[in-house]
């Protein structure tokens, strides 16, 4: 806390171009984890609830089913990992390191700064997406579902 | 002694000083006030829709209803002080426990959280006023109402006693033929529409009202933690009440949705509950975790440790919390495998909490902490709240939940999450923004004891109860025998409650001297030294926010700049344009969702009595359900679209196009006035709109198939399969309204009304035959919604359809009649662009829909 501090200085005319609208990647980065968590649950769950109830086709084919589900659904996610790391590359390449300087300038560079911040913030959420959709995966390895 | 000012009067300082015409711009600035202020008296009172008078109300009402259901907490309290009390029986006792549970939850928790954003949110963004103002206003008169009529079921002696999760089959009509359950039902129905609309306001000015310069990442935490919840309330609100109107139709309408002689089934309604109960647990939890974030950085006077990690946090929580609610479920005979599903969640959403009490001691850790009452609440949160985040994870485990559930471990475990995690929070904001709220500090002294009293008296009361869990208590019982070993540890909770009652009635105390005597003192605007924008107003904030909005560059604007009015030329033009000019009506600034740069300006509705009206005529509508008094539901519910199409109507200046002062200018400051698609927050309120819709289909068609794998045989034997022919006419009619909306909208964007007006009106035409083919269909269906659980769920969803097909209807109608009164041109279109985006949504909504009814039955 300094209240002291001098006006900022007028916004540099540096050579940082304004960043692009914001890509459909990073769109995908921030929320295809999620949605790929979302039809994991939902699918291994209505896969059990078809298999004990009667339909025998799941029934027979669930262990490979359910793995397969694991499977598509950690790739959705790890993708949108990818994607979301992509955009934070491009970001970092546009943002000099000055590491702790909350006084911002003006755009372009805060812009940047806010792509980087939301791409991480994919990145992030991603892994831990991952993370959670092997851990519901897991026990399709050692229990029976219908016992 | 010179007071220090304001950042925001600084900054209208230095504006008059460097104006040419300070004159002028001392007038233009009191016109603006005076547009602001609210007609006089009583009716001004009445017809209000500023958020701080609004906020003052809404909050006192909010704790009146806390004391309320913490009165029932005591009794109950009291009852079980003594093995084999008798001060209250069975009876009493199952109210009490269900009306303390649904008060705390649905008209304490929630709504104080809501409370809390309905006054922050302008000020921390920057901006002048919430987004829907008379939405503000409908919000809390149906919340009172709804409140009220809740109450009212005490007050005649009918108060529900089925539990706050009402499960069935004790609150169906067979075992609970009273109205309590009715009250249960329709009273909180009510409140939670107030609930579920303001995600509306929340959202739209969180992503479109924050001030130039506060991109993503310089937004205060509490911000994003008012994101998440406004997005946690669509998605959980929505299959509450989707759940309640079921069990509704259940009790008085004869479906069989939870009817299992009849093909339905009782653990429809726990899981359409639970998607909703467990995510509110998040939905309270997380603007008070936002609270929490304010609090620190301002008193160990440094910025948040891991701000990004706790971001992630907060997103990653709302998220999970949707994946968690059959953990409420374990005992009730799903499939393991099934539940290790969710058990691997509930204990993955420990990650998140914990990255945010890491950030949290981190920040303390490293910063200069100063020990006020609201930091001492906030420690408080810390330690206690950690404490049932870890039984938390421990009844995440299937074994020991098989244990633990319905004993008192539950009990002590969720209140150790909700009083740590919600209730300490909010004494913590309210010791913190109460000089902003009211204008007057509360005592420190009497703070510390406030706190010190609810802490060890909420410790003394809810830590004995893990063990009484664990030496076998059940929870619900109205008494136990002695010698069970209960005796001891049941006193001390007892005590435990009376001292937390202590404190809050100590607080009530400080409250009425400090603040309703004003013998409190008077503080500085911005007495903690704190680095966000909702301390950069005079206090309390005045009728208009901010005359110059503030430019951000930093997310501790008051400690990283020294002037909020400095950036680049073209908003610093914008901003003392805006000081100068309208001032006729109240406008604030629109801008970018992602980098907050300046996009429009936006008309915002002043004083109206609509929005009184329509609560009441809502109110109407519920409590006349409760008595069967269907007629007069239904006028209830014509007056209420009459009265919100009288509300919704654009006044003069508006749709004669005089906004910007003259007929044919558009632009105010070199910014649009008349605004349209994602600039406009009407067209993200439709589609918040649509969102809300979507959600109550997909719980409808989430129950049709729970309903089908539950029962075996769908459609019973006894039904055909749908006939085919009639509904395929009826979907490609309505497919055919989707480019025709499109038409309409392409029309009027060319200026040309003629064919908006075709186009609306051949759309409307397509609309009622395909809506008058399906009830056709529906009539000669051969089942009835009383038949069974196929019934129910077949008319459910089709009714559901043919609904949002008559609610496209009247919007239709209204947007056509001002097509013709000649309201719109090629820049003023934003209802024409709404009715036709509702449109792309009931046709996609109807063709998901028949795919669902008419071709399952032909695959399963």
């Amino acid at each position: 806390m300094d209240p002291a501090l001098p006006p900022q200085p007028p916004p540099q005319a540096a050579a940082t171009p304004r960043p692009p609208p914001t890509p459909w990647t990073l769109w995908f980065g921030l929320f295809a984890g999620h949605v790929a968590w979302s039809l994991h649950l939902m699918g291994s769950y209505v896969l059990v609830a078809l298999a004990c109830h009667g339909q025998p086709a799941i029934a027979h084919a669930r262990a490979p089913l359910l793995h397969l589900t694991t499977l598509a659904a950690a790739a959705l996610a790890a993708g949108a990992g990818l994607a979301a790391y992509r955009v934070w590359r491009q970001a970092e390449r546009h943002l000099p390191h000055a590491a702790g300087d909350e006084r911002e300038p003006d755009q372009p560079r805060a812009g940047w700064r806010a792509r980087q911040f939301t791409s991480l913030l994919g990145l992030l959420l991603s892994a831990l997406f991952l993370y959670v959709i092997v851990l519901g995966g897991a026990p399709t390895f050692f229990v029976a579902p219908c016992q | 002694m010179q007071r220090p000012l304001s950042a925001l009067a600084e900054t209208e300082q230095r504006a008059l000083a460097e104006s040419e015409d300070p004159d002028a711009a001392r007038a233009a600035a009191a016109e603006i006030r005076r547009t602001w202020h609210d007609p006089p008296g009583l009716w001004g009172w009445l017809v209000t829709v500023q958020n701080v008078p609004i906020v003052h109300r809404f909050m006192f009402t909010v704790f009146a209803f806390f004391l309320l259901g913490g009165v029932a907490a005591l009794l109950m309290r009291t009852q079980l002080a003594r093995p084999a009390n008798t001060i209250i029986g069975p009876a009493l006792y199952n109210q009490l426990f269900t009306v303390h549970g649904s008060v705390m939850v649905l008209l304490f928790a929630t709504p104080m959280m809501e409370a809390f954003g309905e006054f922050l949110l302008p000020v921390m963004l920057g901006a002048r006023e919430l987004p829907f103002p008379r939405m503000t206003a409908l919000l809390y008169w149906i919340y009172l109402f709804g409140g009220l009529m809740f109450f009212s079921s005490v007050l005649i002696g009918q108060a529900p006693d089925v539990g706050w999760f009402a499960y069935l089959p004790l609150s169906g009509a067979q075992y609970s033929p009273g109205l309590g359950v009715d009250f249960w039902l329709l009273g909180l129905d009510v409140a939670q529409i107030a609930a579920l609309g303001d995600a509306f306001e929340f959202l739209v000015a969180i992503l479109k009202f924050r001030a130039p310069g506060m991109t993503l990442d310089r937004m205060p935490l509490y911000l994003w933690a008012m994101l998440a919840m406004a997005v946690m309330l669509i998605l959980g609100f929505t299959p509450l009440i989707m759940a309640t109107l079921l069990l509704q139709a259940d009790r008085h309408f004869g479906t069989q949705f939870f009817n299992p002689a009849r093909g339905g089934d009782p653990v429809l309604w726990q899981h359409l509950f639970w998607i909703f109960g467990h995510p509110d647990v998040y939905i309270m939890f997380l603007p008070a975790t936002g609270i929490v974030s304010m609090i620190i950085p301002t008193f160990t006077r440094r910025p948040i440790a891991g701000y990004t990690l706790i971001a992630l946090a907060i997103v990653a929580t709302a998220f999970l919390s949707f994946g968690l609610w059959v953990h409420h479920m374990f005992a009730v005979g799903i499939a393991p495998l099934a539940l290790l599903f969710f058990t691997g969640a509930s204990m993955a959403i420990a990650i998140p909490s914990g990255i945010q009490i890491f950030a949290w001691i981190a920040s303390i850790w490293r910063g200069r902490p100063i020990y006020r009452t609201p930091l001492l609440f906030v420690i408080g949160m810390i330690v206690t709240f950690v404490i049932g985040g870890i039984s938390g994870v421990m009844v995440a485990s299937v074994p020991f939940d098989l244990q633990a559930t319905d004993s008192f471990f539950l009990v002590a475990h969720f209140h150790y999450v909700l009083i740590p995690g919600v209730l300490f929070p909010t004494f913590a904001g309210l010791y913190y923004w109460m000089p902003k709220i009211t204008g007057r500090m509360l005592s420190e002294r009497l703070g510390a004891c406030v706190f010190w009293l609810i802490f060890v008296g909420f410790n003394l009361t809810f830590f004995p109860m893990h063990l009484l869990g664990l030496l076998g208590m059940p929870r619900r019982i109205y008494t136990y025998q002695p010698d069970l070993g209960w005796d001891l540890p049941n006193l001390v909770a007892t005590g435990g409650a009376y001292l937390l009652a202590a404190g809050v009635a100590l607080f009530i105390c400080d409250w009425f001297w400090n603040v309703l005597l004003k013998r409190g003192r008077v503080p500085e605007d911005n007495p903690w030294q704190a680095g966000t924008l909702d301390w950069a107003t005079p206090t309390p904030p005045p009728d208009e926010g901010y005359l110059y909005l503030p430019i951000v560059r930093s997310r501790e604007p008051l400690w990283d700049q020294a002037r909020l009015d400095e950036g680049d030329e073209r908003t610093v033009r914008i901003i003392r344009g805006l000081a100068r000019f309208p001032t006729r009506w109240r406008a604030t600034l629109v801008t970018s969702v992602v980098d907050a740069e300046p996009e429009g300006i936006v008309r915002l509705a002043g004083p109206s009595f609509w929005p009184l009206v329509v609560a009441i005529l809502i109110t109407v509508i519920f409590g006349a359900e409760l008595f069967s008094a269907h007629a007069l539901a239904i006028l209830a519910m014509v007056l209420t679209i009459a009265a919100t199409i009288c509300w919704l109507w654009p006044p003069r200046e508006e749709r004669e196009l005089l906004l910007a002062g003259k007929r044919g200018q558009t632009t105010l400051h070199g910014l649009p006035v008349y605004l349209t698609g994602s600039r406009a927050p009407g067209w993200w309120g439709m589609l918040i709109t649509i969102a809300v819709l979507a959600v109550g289909s997909a719980c409808l068609i989430f129950s049709y198939y729970y309903l089908l794998v539950s029962s075996g045989a769908w459609p019973p034997p006894s039904i055909d399969r749908p006939a085919l022919p009639l509904a395929t006419l009826a979907m490609v009619l309505l497919f055919a309204t989707a480019p025709l909306a499109r038409w309409a909208e392409v029309g009027i964007r060319q200026g040309r009304r003629g064919v908006a007006a075709a186009g609306l009106g051949a759309s409307f035409a397509l609309s009622a035959v395909s809506g008058a083919l399906l009830l056709v269909d529906l009539a000669r269906a051969g089942f009835t919604h009383q038949t069974n659980a196929y019934g129910s769920a077949f008319f459910a969803l089709a009714g559901f359809q043919c609904l949002l097909l008559a609610g496209g209807l009247i919007v239709s109608a209204v947007v056509q009649v001002q097509t013709w009164l000649g309201y719109f041109n090629r820049f003023r279109y934003l209802a024409i662009q709404n009715a036709a985006l509702y449109q792309y949504f009931v046709v996609a909504n109807g063709l998901v829909t028949a795919a669902v009814l008419y071709l399952t039955p032909y695959v399963f």
